[in-house]
Parts: structure tokens; C-alpha cells; sequence
């Protein structure tokens, strides 16, 4: 299973390589051969899917080296393990991996007649950036996982700033050089996680593996860490922001934010959204905008839990906002692309107050709902490209009752706009929901103007729905004639390909929504050994100093906690 | 007063300096050829014949670098000293691997220099090559002020002239006479404060003036520094001034853009590889191994030192360098203002090497790193230089707006380029990822006293990556996003090669560094453990001149 | 065994200001030639300097090695020597391009 971990990151960029050297392919033959590919390894993830052992919250499918540390030697540093190439997957990482593929399939749909010119090359940078995220989930070792963080940026540079809308350039180096910004913060974050490691674990141990500087970083006892208190107790904000702990916290959470994106980071998503080709918006809002999540909840959550509770309010107020600010925004909009881009502003506002929450019911409801918003997400900018290829437009004033048109595709925008807007029953609903109730035990008054965020989310979702498919029917490309209702010639009907790639997300909506429960079988192991380094809830606001490891069951509220989950997941 | 009776050289050690001989000789043959039989030839020709004998040279270094391999082992090595010549050029590991670095670097020069007419005067230029890359490898190897002092003319007299080779260009002019004039104030503040040196110490030997130092430290009970030593400070300041002019570190910068935009572009590209590789070389040398004593600390309390003066120059260097590069529209000058910047990362970790030296511990692999992040540097330039050569044979000009539309025209070597700068700006997978990484961890692995000051460092240094993703990314979107009528025509090979071997080097040894990084780390163990040759067992006190008295009043003691 | 009458000091102190003159000579002058011949002045106090304290020194340890201050100097005149035939050299070439020896002309690049 380790080797087939490796084939299945490895695989795509093997593929890339090969339309990469032939560049004189016609797209026709190209996008079989990424389609193929695509499928290849979604089928590879779907039997590691299967072959994960459901209740074990450690990485698997990992080598075990001959030194008794994960992976293959790499880089040696000093006398340690060293810098290795040491993969694995935790049920956190499985799902997120599972959801790349899967969504890769989809993208390659979404190209399927839109992109004529120069596709060999397009096709190679999709492939090369699903191995930079396959590489990323699976990553077990900290400059690996920032190897491939950072290799990311690169193909979908190229994607956005190649391929996209007019303003593609101004987009891409927009988006390349703000992500850019944020993730050599993060890298210094990193590196000072490993170098408070090395100087206080004994043995001093010079380890770049995540597992083991997790377990390393949460057994340095409170005094080591130079007491990281709440702001209550400092009085001036530089002593408060050079404690240690929230320190290395805001140099991590500095790249994360920016992927993620939350609120004040978020200015350069509507413009790569807008100019990007329609399988680059899928991936950066299917599954990019993840990789802040799944960074965040590996690195500040679980290597800086001290420094994540001093934080939390402020953490919180900020995802709060975020979540308000991107539906109004999104309230705003005529673009239906610019309405998608800024409702993942919101979306992923939830997913932050999710996480920052920090109770075993909000961060398995928010690892459930990065899976939930690269489905609905994907699917629903998967569906603007299937209108932006009939009509060249995105302006929803200009369109109406497009359901008489293209009654199927109606069905599917409707059903993705459904589960976005969390209604009971679909996917949408069973993320959200668990991170309302989990974030209210703690923070009730932000969970309450949270919760305006949902009805909110709704509203435009269904202003959308209400304009593009319901009403008479107005099509763009018949205005300038004068004639134009009843020309039908110049709309195909939905093709197989386009229904190949919304199917498979759509009928996920549902699944999830209807049956969670196999999805948090595997989830919650790995999310509650990241929560069981939390310090106990209302310790944070105390003026006493933090304990970081509260033993699992010791204290009540936890044990309350969790038995809560077991409620939300049957 | 020498020794009465100094040993007989000994002729097998010329064996070690064989690759510098060698280049020597080729220079000389390079010369005769173009003005004997070469002549009356128009230039073009001459061009490709005495281009590619000066190709034989860097060849030749290779073949007598990989002669002892063949021959299978014990057969040169295993010598107990690694000294040559009475102990003033050193046959180490480090002289070794950088001889075939430099003749690397040498090759891809001349291979860039084939691809257009820009003189007349062949051999000439070929041969000053040749010689520059003489003077850097000894320099490298020197372990003695004059021999050090020496090399480093030799390297700089060359360059200034072949910056002024292009014909029909007052900038080439203009660029030789900048480089001519600080290059040579540089060199006088240099040797007077090697003159200072050689007065306190009574040697020119790097480990005798270390052991000078550290005894002097112990009979004074202090624990080093140079508070107060008026004259010891001087000395250091006078050839840190003269090493941050041949580095090109801020404030004694000012030659290198406008020497880089208007020298011809594989002339730009020596000076910013070879020349900095073995100025830095020579600089770690100089200041880990002979000045180390007079370091200070970092921390701040006890004493200040050379350390405090590095720590400033490579802050501002760093800072300075890429803002304003980001104002620049040639892609020399962009390189020259790029190269400034990554002086001064490279100071930073000669900096943190220091600390280690001083707390013993890991000391070969901090300065490894410094010297891994050279060699990946040195080539990712030069590949970078080629791209302007490029440029200025198909167009007459090197702005980097010249670079539109080859994204489409010729994607294979775009893509080497894009390569070659994200290498630059340090990003993985590259080998420029690899080697900041590595020399930041090193840097915060450092001393506990020192972390502080170091980290500060680090954190402008990553700010100052982010600053550099700008400008270099300006180089992608002319690249790949923008489109363009004019084009330089399709590469010719020597640019061509270049290019492709830089980037197979950054994303080689970005995805497996370690042979480079062992190599790198056993010559920098080799450069800190160097010793004077083994001299009369009974070694009398050293007699610094400083300490017999001197009357007149004035004070040269501490 | 430290020769003549004159301190050493002095020697120190003639060699500063020989120093100090050329580095003003180079900041200050603008004719080419000029500057050239500021920094032969540099180079000659440097060995001043190098002479003087090989002449004041004991007996040299063995660190000293075989070359001693007097053939440092005597490697720094020629040396200096090349210097100057290079200088030459490159002031003709620009005087070629400009009809000018002044250092300030020479601004085809944006400074």
C-alpha cells in the first residue's frame, strides 16, 4: 500500500511529463490522456480509500526506513532522521486526497472542448498541480509538505496567467506573488517549530517529520515555552506578540490565511477566480483553498495549540467577519463567477471558525465541510463554465429562465446551489451544522452572527437561482438580433462530458448529506488526537498559565465534548 | 628574514597547481594562435576556432581533476599535509572541488562569449579569460595574504579588461573604467590593511595570524574582540572594505550595475559568478579561519568584533539589492542589483558559520552551506547571463521586456529560464530552495547568544526573498504571458547549453542535494582545519612587531 | 637589532598620510589620470607600511614562513606595475569614445 501511495502522487506528474514532450499533440488526443490519467489515480485513491484502517488516528500506508523513521533518507542533516520523502495518509489527509482526485476528473471535464490551443501544455500543468496537491496532502515531513505547498503555485501560475480571462496576467502575478508572500512567513514558521523542537526535546533530536514533531512539540512543558499567556494578562502588544508560542503561530497562520483565504487576506481570490479557466477555478476553490485549512489545523492547531487558544477570539471575530463580509459582498454581485468566488470567502469564513474553535465537534464539522465546499464549490463554478461557454457572458442580468433551455444542467446548479446553501438533507447542511454547534459551546455570541451568514448564504444563492433559471427565458447571444427567444441552434444541449464531471460531486452532495456517517468514522480519530493538545476550554481566557496537554478524559468538558459528536455523527 | 636554508620545492606538489598551469599555458597557446596562424581571418571565423580551443582549457582541468580518480585511490591522496609551497596555496578538498566548479563556470563563459561578434581581438579575450579563471582558482586555494593578494589581481586585472572588449559600445568602455577604478581603490584600502595586519602579527601565513591572535587573546586574558585595538580594527575594516567591493556588498556597490549592463554579457556573468564565488571563498577564509579571534560576540555585550560589522553590511546589502532591483528595466542590471542581494544572504550565513566556528559544533556544516548556496548560485547566474548574451546577439539589446513572447518562440529554453529564476528567487523544487533552507537552518541552529540577532537577520532575509519574487517574476510574464513581434531568432548553441545545464543543476541538486551538499561540507571542513606545515617541533613564542616597543608614543597594543 | 634612529612610529605615520592623500586624490580628482596616480599613492604607503615593519621586526617566528615583508613589497610594486599599464590602457579607450580624460563624462549608463 506504501508503494502504491507513491505511484498514485507520482503518477500524474508522470503523465504531465509525457504530454509535456509532446507538445505537437492535438487536444483531442491530450485530453485523453489526461482523462486517463485522472481516472488512474482516482482509481488508485479509491482503493487506498478502501484499504484505511476506519478508527486509527495515525498516518498509513507509510515506509517504515530501515532507521525506524518514516519514509526514505533524502537530505541528511546533522545526526537525525534527516530530511526524508516519507508519505502517509491520516483520515484528515485521506478524505482531502480522495476529494483532489476526484475533482481532477472533474476538471479535466470542464477543459473538455473549451481549451483547443496549446493543450498538451495545459494538460500537463492540470496533472503537475494535482501532484503538487496529492503530494501536499500526503506529505509526513515538514519541508516535503512546503515543497510541494510551494510547487502548487507554479502550475497554477501558468494555468491562470496562460489560460485564463483578459485580465490573466495581472491575476496571476496578483495571485502568485501574494501566496508567495505569505507562504516564506510560513517557512520561517516551520523552521522555528523545528528549532524549538531540537533545542528542548531530550534527546535533542533534529526531526523534520510532522508526526514526530507534533508528539515532540506537545511533551516541551509550559515553562520551556517561555509562558505564553492570554492578551488579558500582557499589557503591551509587542511583549504579547513575541511570546514563543504566538509568535510561531502568526508566522504559520501568515501563508495559511492567505490560501484559506480569511477575511482582510482574501483580495486576490475574486480576481484569480474571475480570470482563471473554468477547471483552474474549480482546483483553487475545490481544493486549494484547503490546503490553508488542512494547514492550519496540521501545523497552528495541532503544533501550536497555546498559541492558537491566546489567539482564538480574535481568530474567531476575523472568520466571523470574513463569513458576513463575503455574503454581503457576494449580495452585490452580477457576475455569477464573482458571486461563487466571494461565497467561498464566506463558506471558508465557517471553516475557520470551525477550526479556531477548538472543540472536537466544530473541527470535525469543519474537516467535513472543506470536503463539502470542494463539492459544491467545484461543481457549482463547474456549472458557470458550462454557461460561459454557451453564452460568453457570466452577467446574470443578461440571462433568465435558462431552465426551459438546458432543463438538465438547471437541475444540477440548482441541486449544487442547494447543498452550498446548507439545506437539510444535502452536504452542506452536516458540515455546517456541527460547526454552529460545536463553535457556540465557546464563542455564542460570534456563532450567533455566524449563523446571519447561512441565512444570508441562502439568500444569494437563491437570488442567483431566481435570475439565471427561473422566469422567462432571455438568452444573451439572441439580444443583439432582436429575434432571439426561440433561436435554440446556436445552445447545444448538455454534453456527456459536462455530465460526467458535475455527476459524480452531485451524487456525493447527496451521499454525504444524507449518510455522513462512514466520512466521520474517519475524520474524527485523527481530528481528536489534534484536539486532545488543546488546552481545556475556558483555559484560555484564564490568567493562569496554560497546561498544553489536558489526558483525555480527565477533564469534563472535553469528555463532554465528545460525546456531543457521536450525537452529530450517528 | 627568511629561514637561512628553506627546503627545495618540491616538484610533485606542482601535480596539485597542475589545472591552474595548464590554463596558463592554454591562454598563452590561445594568444599565439589567433595573432600566428589565425590571422588575416575575418572575425566570425576566429570566433568559432579560438572558441572552441579555449574550450580544451576548462576540458583539460576536468580530465586532470579526474586523473587521480581513474588512477584509483592513494595514488595522490591520503597526504598527511595539504599544503603546497611552503604552505601558502592549499591542495585540499576545498581547492579541488572549486577548481572544477570555476572550470565549470568557465566552460558555460565561453561558451556564451561564442555566440556573437563583439570583437575583433579574439585571443585576447579568450585568454583574459582563461587567466581570470587562473586568478580565482588561486585564490580559492590561497592560505597567504600575498598569494591571496596576488590572485586576486590576477582574477581582477583580467576582468577589467575584458569588461571593455565590446567594440562599438561606449557603455563596454565606461563599464571596464567604473570596474577598473573602484576594483583598484578597493584593491589599495585591501593591501594597506594587509600591511596593518602584517605589522601586529609578524605573518601573513591565515592560521599564523590565527595563532597570533588567540595567543595574544589568551596573554591578555580577554576573550577576544577588538575593543579598543585601534590599529587591529582598521586592518579588519580595510580588507572587509576591499572583500565588500569584489562582493559587490553595500556601500561598495556602486560598479556593479552599471559594470555588469555594459560589459559584454559573458564578461557580467564571470565577474557575478566566478569572481564573487571565489572573492566569497577567500572572504570565509580569511575571516572563519585567520580573523576568527577578533569576531566578537553577537549577542552584544562582551566586546565588539568584525561579526557586528557583517551583520550591518549583510542587512543592508540584502535590503538594498533588491529594492532596487525592482526598479530596473535591463536584465543585466536587474542581475547585477540580483547578485548584490544574494551577497547578502551569503553574508548572513558566514556570519552563522562564525557562530558555530566559535562554539565548535557543527561548524563544517554551516560553512557547507554557505558554499553549497555559492555553487548553486554561481550557476543559476551564469544560465541567467546567457539568456542576455542571447538577447544581445539576436537584438543589440538586453532589456527585459527583449524576453517577450519566447515563451512561444522557443518554449524549451523559456521554460529553462523560468527554472533558472525561481531557482534564484528560492523556491522548491528548485536547488535555490534547497540551499536557503539550508543555510537558515543552519543559521538558527546557531549559538543560543547569537539566535536573536541571527533570526532578525533570517526574517529580513525572507522578506527580502518575497521582495525578489517581483522583479525575477517580472522575467516569467515577459516569458510566458506577453507576446511580441520582435524576436532574437533562435539561440545559437553556446547560449543554449548554458542555459539548459544551469536549470538541469537547479532541479538535479534541488531534488537530490545531498552529493553536493557532502562535497561542500567536506571542503568546508577542510577550509577550517587548514594548519601551517609542520615546522621546527619547538615553536618560540611569535614576535608580532606591534608588541617590541615603539617609541614615539604611539599605541599598538591593546 | 631595530635599525637607525628613526621610530618606527614615524614610518607608521608618513605611510598614514601618504594613504589618507591618495584616498582623498581618488574622491576628490576627476581626470582620470589623476586618480591613477592616487591610487599608486595608496599602493606605495601599503608598502611603506610593509617595509617598515619587516625592517622593525625581531627575528620572524616561523609562522613568518619564507616571504617576509620586503618581497611582499616587491610583489605589490610590480603589481602595482600591471595596474597601471591597464589603467592606461582603459583611460585611452574611453578618451577614444569621449575626447575626454574627465571620469564624470563617462555616464552612457544610468548611474
Amino acid at each position: 500500500m506504501a508503494t502504491l501511495l507513491v505511484v498514485t502522487v507520482l503518477l500524474p506528474l508522470l503523465g504531465g511529463l509525457a504530454l509535456l514532450l509532446a507538445p505537437k499533440l492535438d487536444h483531442k488526443a491530450a485530453r485523453w490522456v489526461a482523462l486517463a490519467t485522472t481516472l488512474a489515480t482516482l482509481a488508485f485513491s479509491l482503493v487506498l480509500v478502501g484499504a484505511f484502517q476506519v478508527g486509527d488516528a495515525s498516518a498509513q500506508f507509510a515506509f517504515e526506513g530501515a532507521d525506524g523513521h518514516a519514509g526514505l533518507p533524502w537530505v541528511a542533516v546533522g545526526s537525525g532522521p534527516g530530511i526524508r520523502f516519507a508519505l502517509g495518509l491520516d483520515g484528515v489527509a485521506l478524505s482531502l486526497f480522495a476529494l483532489t482526485s476526484l475533482l481532477l476528473v472533474t476538471s479535466v471535464f470542464c477543459s473538455w472542448s473549451s481549451i483547443t490551443e496549446r493543450a498538451p501544455t495545459y494538460y500537463a500543468l492540470l496533472l503537475f498541480l494535482e501532484t503538487g496537491l496529492l503530494g501536499l496532502f500526503a506529505s509526513l515531513d515538514v519541508v516535503l509538505f512546503y515543497i510541494f505547498f510551494e510547487f502548487t503555485l507554479i502550475p497554477l501560475f501558468f494555468l491562470v496567467g496562460l489560460y485564463g480571462g483578459p485580465e490573466r496576467r495581472r491575476a496571476s502575478i496578483t495571485f502568485f506573488l501574494y501566496t508567495l508572500a505569505g507562504s516564506l512567513l510560513t517557512l520561517l514558521g516551520v523552521i522555528a517549530l523545528i528549532v524549538v523542537h531540537y533545542r528542548f526535546s531530550t534527546p535533542q533530536v533534529l526531526t523534520f517529520s510532522i508526526p514526530e514533531l507534533t508528539e515532540g512539540l506537545s511533551r516541551i512543558t509550559s515553562a520551556d515555552w517561555a509562558f505564553t499567556r492570554p492578551l488579558a494578562d500582557s499589557f503591551s502588544l509587542s511583549q504579547f506578540l513575541l511570546q514563543p508560542q504566538v509568535f510561531i503561530f502568526l508566522l504559520l497562520f501568515a501563508g495559511f490565511a492567505i490560501k484559506v483565504p480569511l477575511f482582510p487576506f482574501h483580495t486576490w481570490l475574486p480576481l484569480a477566480h474571475v480570470e482563471a479557466p473554468t477547471a483552474g477555478s474549480v482546483l483553487l476553490a475545490g481544493v486549494l483553498l484547503k490546503v490553508g485549512g488542512y494547514g492550519f489545523l496540521r501545523f497552528n492547531l495541532a503544533m501550536t495549540p497555546m498559541g492558537t487558544a491566546v489567539l482564538a477570539p480574535m481568530l474567531v471575530a476575523i472568520s466571523v467577519i470574513g463569513i458576513i463580509y463575503g455574503a454581503l459582498t457576494a449580495l452585490a454581485q452580477t457576475d455569477v463567477k464573482r458571486l461563487v468566488a466571494y461565497s467561498s470567502v464566506s463558506h471558508m469564513g465557517f471553516i475557520a471558525l470551525g477550526l479556531f474553535s477548538m472543540t472536537l465537534v466544530s473541527v470535525d464539522g469543519a474537516v467535513l465541510q472543506m470536503i463539502n465546499h470542494g463539492l459544491t464549490t467545484g461543481a457549482l463554478f463547474a456549472c458557470v463554465g458550462v454557461l460561459y461557454e454557451r453564452y460568453h457572458t457570466r452577467e446574470m442580468d443578461r440571462m433568465g429562465g435558462i431552465w426551459k433551455r438546458l432543463p438538465l444542467f438547471a437541475f444540477f446548479l440548482i441541486l449544487a446551489s442547494m447543498g452550498s446553501a446548507a439545506v437539510p438533507g444535502l452536504n452542506g447542511f452536516v458540515g455546517e451544522f456541527p460547526i454552529l454547534a460545536g463553535s457556540f459551546s465557546r464563542f455564542p455570541r460570534a456563532t450567533v452572527v455566524a449563523a446571519i451568514g447561512i441565512i444570508l448564504g441562502a439568500y444569494y444563492l437563491f437570488l442567483m437561482l431566481q435570475k439565471v433559471i427561473f422566469g422567462p427565458l432571455r438568452e444573451p447571444g439572441g439580444e443583439g438580433h432582436g429575434h432571439g427567444h426561440d433561436d435554440s441552434a446556436g445552445v447545444p444541449p448538455v454534453q456527456w462530458y459536462e455530465i460526467a464531471g458535475l455527476a459524480p460531486l452531485l451524487a456525493l452532495i447527496v451521499i454525504i448529506g444524507l449518510y455522513p456517517k462512514p466520512f466521520y468514522d474517519r475524520i474524527t480519530p485523527s481530528v481528536e488526537s489534534i484536539v486532545a493538545r488543546f488546552p481545556a476550554e475556558g483555559a484560555g481566557m484564564s490568567t493562569e498559565p496554560n497546561q498544553t496537554v489536558s489526558a483525555p478524559g480527565e477533564d469534563s468538558p472535553r469528555a463532554l465534548l465528545a460525546r456531543s459528536a457521536q450525537v452529530t455523527a450517528p | 628574514m627568511p629561514p637561512s636554508s628553506p627546503p627545495p620545492i618540491d616538484f610533485s606538489q606542482l601535480w596539485a597547481l597542475s589545472p591552474e598551469i595548464l590554463l596558463t599555458l592554454w591562454g598563452l597557446v590561445l594568444l599565439l594562435v589567433d595573432v600566428g596562424p589565425l590571422r588575416g581571418r575575418p572575425g566570425s571565423s576566429r570566433r568559432k576556432t579560438v572558441g572552441s580551443l579555449a574550450l580544451i582549457g576548462p576540458i583539460g582541468v576536468f580530465a586532470l581533476l579526474l586523473a587521480p580518480l581513474v588512477a584509483g585511490p592513494g595514488a595522490g591522496g591520503g597526504d598527511p599535509d595539504p599544503t603546497l609551497v611552503y604552505g601558502t596555496i592549499a591542495g585540499d578538498p576545498l581547492a579541488t572541488s572549486f577548481n572544477g566548479v570555476i572550470a565549470l563556470l568557465l566552460a558555460m563563459v565561453i561558451g556564451m562569449s561564442m555566440a556573437w561578434d563583439f570583437t575583433e581581438h579574439w585571443g585576447a579575450y579568450f585568454a583574459l579569460l582563461l587567466w581570470a579563471a587562473v586568478g580565482m582558482m588561486v585564490l580559492v586555494a590561497a592560505e597567504e595574504l600575498l598569494i591571496l593578494f596576488l590572485a586576486l589581481e590576477l582574477m581582477t586585472i583580467c576582468l577589467y579588461l575584458a569588461a571593455a572588449f565590446e567594440k562599438d559600445k561606449r557603455r563596454s568602455a565606461e563599464a571596464g573604467m567604473k570596474y577598473f577604478v573602484y576594483g583598484s581603490v578597493a584593491s589599495a584600502l585591501f593591501l594597506f590593511g594587509l600591511s596593518l595586519l602584517y605589522g601586529l602579527t609578524g605573518t601573513t601565513f591565515l592560521d599564523g595570524i590565527r595563532r597570533v591572535l588567540v595567543e595574544s587573546a589568551a596573554a591578555t586574558g580577554e576573550a577576544g574582540g577588538l575593543s579598543g585595538d585601534l590599529v587591529g580594527a582598521t586592518a579588519v575594516l580595510l580588507i572587509l572594505v576591499g572583500f565588500g567591493f569584489k562582493l559587490a556588498a553595500v556601500p561598495f556597490h556602486q560598479w556593479a550595475p552599471d559594470t555588469y549592463e555594459g560589459a559584454p554579457a559573458p564578461v557580467s556573468a564571470w565577474i557575478a559568478s566566478g569572481s564573487k564565488l571565489a572573492s566569497l571563498v577567500a572572504l570565509m577564509k580569511v575571516l572563519l579561519h585567520a580573523l576568527a579571534p577578533w569576531a566578537g560576540a553577537v549577542g552584544g555585550e562582551a566586546g565588539g568584533g568584525w561579526v557586528l560589522i557583517v551583520a550591518a553590511i549583510a542587512a543592508a546589502t540584502m535590503t538594498y539589492g533588491n529594492l532596487a532591483a525592482l526598479a530596473q528595466r535591463n536584465l543585466k542590471r536587474m542581475l547585477a542589483y540580483s547578485s548584490i542581494a544574494h551577497a547578502g544572504y551569503m553574508l548572513v550565513g558566514v556570519l552563522a558559520a562564525m557562530v558555530t566556528v566559535r562554539s565548535g559544533s557543527s561548524a563544517a556544516e554551516a560553512a557547507g552551506a554557505v558554499l553549497f548556496y555559492l555553487v548553486i548560485y554561481s550557476l543559476t547566474t551564469v544560465g541567467a547571463f546567457a539568456a542576455a548574451a542571447w538577447l544581445a546577439r539576436g537584438l543589440g539589446r538586453d532589456d527585459i521586456d527583449d524576453l517577450d513572447g519566447l515563451g512561444v518562440r522557443s518554449p524549451g529554453l523559456a521554460v529553462c529560464l523560468a527554472i533558472l529564476m525561481l531557482s534564484l528567487i528560492g523556491l522548491p523544487p528548485t536547488a535555490g530552495f534547497v540551499s536557503k533552507l539550508a543555510m537558515f537552518l543552519e543559521v538558527l541552529n546557531a549559538d543560543a547568544s547569537a539566535r536573536s540577532t541571527l533570526l532578525l537577520l533570517v526574517a529580513l532575509a525572507l522578506v527580502n526573498s518575497v521582495i525578489s519574487a517581483f522583479y525575477y517574476a517580472r522575467v516569467l510574464r515577459a516569458l510566458f504571458l506577453r507576446r511580441s513581434d520582435r524576436s532574437p531568432g533562435p539561440a545559437p548553441r553556446g547560449v543554449s547549453w548554458p542555459i539548459v545545464l544551469a536549470a538541469l543543476a537547479a532541479v538535479g541538486f534541488g531534488l537530490e542535494p545531498a552529493p553536493l551538499v557532502d562535497s561542500m561540507r567536506s571542503a568546508a571542513s577542510a577550509m577550517l582545519t587548514i594548519t601551517l606545515p609542520p615546522s621546527p617541533p619547538d615553536l618560540p613564542a611569535p614576535a608580532p612587531v606591534a608588541a617590541i616597543p615603539v617609541s614615539g608614543g604611539m599605541a599598538m597594543q591593546k | 637589532m631595530t635599525g637607525g634612529d628613526i621610530p618606527l612610529s614615524w614610518f607608521l605615520l608618513f605611510a598614514s598620510a601618504a594613504f589618507a592623500i591618495g584616498l582623498f586624490g581618488v574622491l576628490a580628482r576627476r581626470n582620470a589620470i589623476a586618480v591613477l596616480m592616487a591610487i599608486e599613492l595608496m599602493l606605495n604607503a601599503a608598502n611603506i607600511n610593509l617595509v617598515a615593519f619587516w625592517r622593525y621586526s625581531d627575528s620572524p617566528g616561523p609562522e613568518a614562513g619564507p616571504i617576509a615583508g620586503v618581497m611582499l613589497a616587491i610583489f605589490v610594486i610590480t603589481v602595482a606595475a600591471a595596474e597601471v599599464a591597464v589603467g592606461i590602457a582603459l583611460i585611452l579607450l574611453c578618451y577614444r569614445r569621449w575626447h575626454a580624460a574627465d571620469v564624470d563624462r563617462y555616464d552612457s549608463l544610468a548611474g
